[in-house]
This record gives structure tokens, sequence and C-alpha cells, in this order.
């Protein structure tokens, strides 16, 4: 007998499973009251169950879309802080890197040779070479070039692509009796400033792009949120040392403004006039200069 | 009239349907209900799930095909969706929701009294040693031994291989046979 055979006879299917006689006579009962239980009257129709099926498609619709609006709201919302985090904004600058807005605007136009007045330079200072990193963001593509101060006259001159990174120095100039060259300041090459003739300054250093910026951040956010707290003057002297520590720091535009609103809020009238002032002596045509400009007393 | 509001209840899978659902409903609506009650659900729980069983079969009937039969076919959506119903259930347990809970209870003690009623005495314990299988068994005896399907439909049913439908009844019977026992002599020491 087939397996089908003997799955169809009830008897011999319940038997290889061990079941006895009486087992098989309450099962077989079973099945009989079973079948023998009063019809179930359907009391729903096909129609009713097809407009079921509709509300429960609207249903299942409008879930769809409340989740999926809270989904958006909630990255939306949680994400925000995240793509704005100062850090972030911080970390995308090189460390050498110049903002924007204290380049001035002819070098930003990229003049093929630009000419300085002879009196803003000093004639005395010995021909020195700046490379361009050090006064332009690394990620803009342009050629190299270097700026030669010779008496009375500093010009840019760019390189062509295939020419060897050497520097360019005139036959019969003397190499700069500065070491090393990347040490040089780029408010050397800055010919819109008023500064005193004499005072090209070569002071800040070129730090390593690899350099831990977390004590920098650390102390700039101190700083911040003793302003934000109400406490200015500590405030005050927490942007004077980033200053002090990091002449060449990320945010040192930022600490510089900081520090004329700490100096604002502390009520610091003489050292807001100086700083004041001598933040727009540097930067004229910054976006905030007109801010900066009501603090001080009017002439 | 009903083709279009079924029309608008799911877009259809196919141009042409290869299932008289209007028909099908007229012929098997009463044994699903059944069936769902034999697997213990309660006279209400069963008819939503006989309306949702329905509603699945007109989603599929582009699926169906037309040489098979519509009965074992319907079983087997209901059966996955009687599944489906009691993890929803267990869930509702789990979150406390008591009206629902409450309401199934309702139902399965009316159905327990309408069995009282009629059945012997051998009998009702044969239905509560069918109570204690888990779902898998339990559909299997049920389609077999009280629905009356063979094993090639219960295979076509639960899409699993015939071969496999035979050696899982005859556990399944054994099962229910050591549960039949188990009640016997519990019975015996009171």
């Amino acid at each position: 007998m087939s397996r089908r055979e003997r799955e169809d006879d009830f008897e011999a299917r319940w038997g290889e499973a061990g079941a006895s006689a009486a087992e098989q006579a309450a099962l077989a009962a079973h099945v009989a009251g079973s079948d023998a239980a009063p019809r179930h009257r359907v009391s729903i129709s096909l129609r009713q169950i097809a407009q079921r099926g509709v509300k429960a498609r609207e249903r299942r619709m409008r879930w769809t879309i409340a989740v999926a609006a809270a989904v958006a709201i909630a990255v939306v919302w949680f994400g925000r802080p995240l793509v704005n985090r100062p850090e972030d904004q911080v970390a995308e600058r090189p460390v050498n890197e110049v903002a924007p807005s204290q380049v001035p605007a002819a070098k930003q136009a990229e003049p093929r040779e630009l000419a300085l007045e002879p009196s803003a330079l000093d004639r005395s200072q010995p021909q020195v070479e700046v490379p361009i990193e050090d006064v332009a963001p690394r990620d803009v593509h342009r050629p190299k070039s270097s700026v030669r101060k010779a008496a009375g006259k500093s010009t840019i001159e760019i390189e062509k692509p295939s020419e060897p990174p050497a520097q360019h120095v005139l036959p019969g100039e003397l190499t700069p009796s500065i070491d090393p060259p990347s040490k040089l300041s780029r408010t050397a090459i800055e010919p819109e400033r008023d500064e005193p003739a004499a005072a090209p300054r070569i002071e800040a250093k070129h730090e390593e792009p690899a350099r831990d910026r977390g004590p920098e951040i650390a102390l700039y956010r101190r700083a911040l949120d003793l302003l934000r707290r109400g406490e200015p003057e500590d405030a005050a002297e927490l942007f004077r040392e980033y200053l002090t520590k990091y002449p060449q720091g990320s945010l040192r535009e930022e600490a510089e403004l900081s520090l004329i609103e700490a100096l604002a809020a502390a009520g610091k009238d003489e050292e807001l006039q100086v700083e004041a002032a001598r933040w727009l002596a540097r930067h004229p045509k910054h976006p905030r200069a007109d801010e900066v400009r009501k603090l001080l007393p009017e002439k | 009239m009903l083709s279009s509001d079924l029309a608008a209840s799911e877009e259809p899978r196919a141009a042409k349907a290869t299932l008289d659902l209007e028909h099908a409903f007229a012929a098997h609506a009463e044994q699903i209900c059944r069936f769902l009650r034999r697997l213990g659900l309660g006279r209400h729980e069963a008819e939503d799930l006989m309306a949702e069983t329905f509603l699945v079969a007109h989603q599929k009937r582009a699926d169906f095909d037309p040489a098979r039969p519509v009965r074992p076919w319907l079983m087997g959506i209901s059966a996955r969706l009687l599944k489906r119903h009691r993890r929803k259930m267990w869930f509702s347990s789990l979150l406390s929701l008591k009206l629902e809970r409450e309401a199934a209870s309702l139902d399965r003690e009316e159905k327990d009294a309408e069995h009282a009623l009629l059945e012997q005495e051998d009998a009702a314990r044969m239905r509560r040693a069918l109570d204690t299988l888990n779902d898998r068994k339990r559909t299997m005896l049920v389609m077999r031994e009280l629905e009356g399907l063979s094993g090639e439909e219960i295979a076509f049913a639960l899409g699993m291989p015939e071969a496999t439908v035979y050696s899982a009844l005859h556990y399944a019977r054994k099962d229910l046979l050591k549960q039949y026992r188990r009640l016997l002599a519990l019975e015996a020491m009171r």
C-alpha cells in the first residue's frame, strides 16, 4: 500500500500513528460532532468586504504618509546640529588658510602683476620670497607664484605650469636672509594696509597642517561660553589668551570680533576703542566693519 | 458594481482575472468560517479573517491557477492570515490592550458553550487535545481530518512538498494522541 493510499484510509493512518480503537472512535466522534455543529451564517457580503478593503487601504496610506512625514521631520531636526557644527566648519578650513575677507580685493582678483606703491615698502629690507600658499586657500586651484619685493617695487610673478617649482630670484639679487620662507607672514604682501612703511610684519609661523587643534578650539569655546553666560570680562581675558597663543589660529578672526564684543559687554570703553580701532585698521572692508565702527566714539 | 468596488480597493495585478470571486464567496465563505472556528477562533474573529481572506484572494487572483481547486487555496490564505492574527493578538496582550483580548475571550467562551452542548465526553477531550497542539500541526490535522483535504491539496494550500505533508501529518497525529492520553491521565487522577 502506497503512502497516499495509507493516508486515504482512516484506520490505516491512525493505526500507523499508534491510535487504539477507542482513540480512533473519540476522534471520529469529534469529527462527527464538529460536522453536526450549526452552520455558520455569514453576516457579511462581498460588497461590504470590498468597502472594508478600500477603507483599510486609505488607512494604510494615511499611516504611511504620517510615518514618512515624522521620519522627514526627525531627520531634519536631529540632523541639523550635525550639519552646522562649528567643529566641522573649522575642520573644513586648513590651518594656514586666510579667510577670504582678509585677502585684499586686489589679491582676490589675481592680477598677473601687481605693482605696489614704493612708499609702502621698506627699501632697506632684503628681498624675500613668499610662497603663495601662505596667503591663499590651498583648495583653490591656481598656479604657484611667488612675490618678490625689490627696492621700490613689489611684484607677484606667476609660474607657468610646466616650469619646475624653483623659486624665482632675479640674477644678482640677494637671497632672503630670513630662513625658512614658509615662516613669513602673509601680511608682507597685503598692499592695501596702511601700516608703517618699516613694518611689513614677518611674525607669523607657518603651522603644520597636522597640528592638533583640539586645545585651540577648546580655548575658544570656553571663552565663547563665558561670553554667552554673561561673564564678558573673563571671556575677554580668554580671547586675549587665545590670540596670544594662536596668532595664526583658525578662529583668529572670530576671536578678534568676540573680544571686541566681550569688551563692549564688559563696559571697558578704552580697551574696546583700542581693539576696535586696531581691528578696523586691519579689516576696513569686513562685512561686520560697520557694526564695529558704531562702537567707536563719534569724532 | 462589485467588481468596481474591489478594483478600487487594490490595483488589479493582471488585466484578466482568473478567479470568479463572487462564485467562490458564495460557495466557500461559510466553509472558511468553519475552518477558522475549528482552528480555535470565535465567531466574530472568524468572520473578520474570512473577509480578509477574500480581500487577499482578490489581490492575488492573478496568481491563482484555475486548474486547481479554490477551497484549499483559500484555506491556505486563511491559515497564513491566522498566523499573523495570532501574532497580532500576542502583541496586543503584550501591550495590555485589554479590550481586544476581552472581546476575543468572550467570543471563545461562547464557542466552548456551544460545543459543550453537542459533544460527547471523548470528543470534547479530543478537541481539547487538538487545542494544545501548535498552529502548524493543528492546521494540518484540521485540514486533513475535519475538512477532508487530501495530502496533495494540503501541500498546495500550505506551499510545501507532498511528502513533507505526509510526514508532518504523521508526527502531528502522534502528538495529538500523546496529548489525548495526557488529558485522560489527568482526568483519572482527579
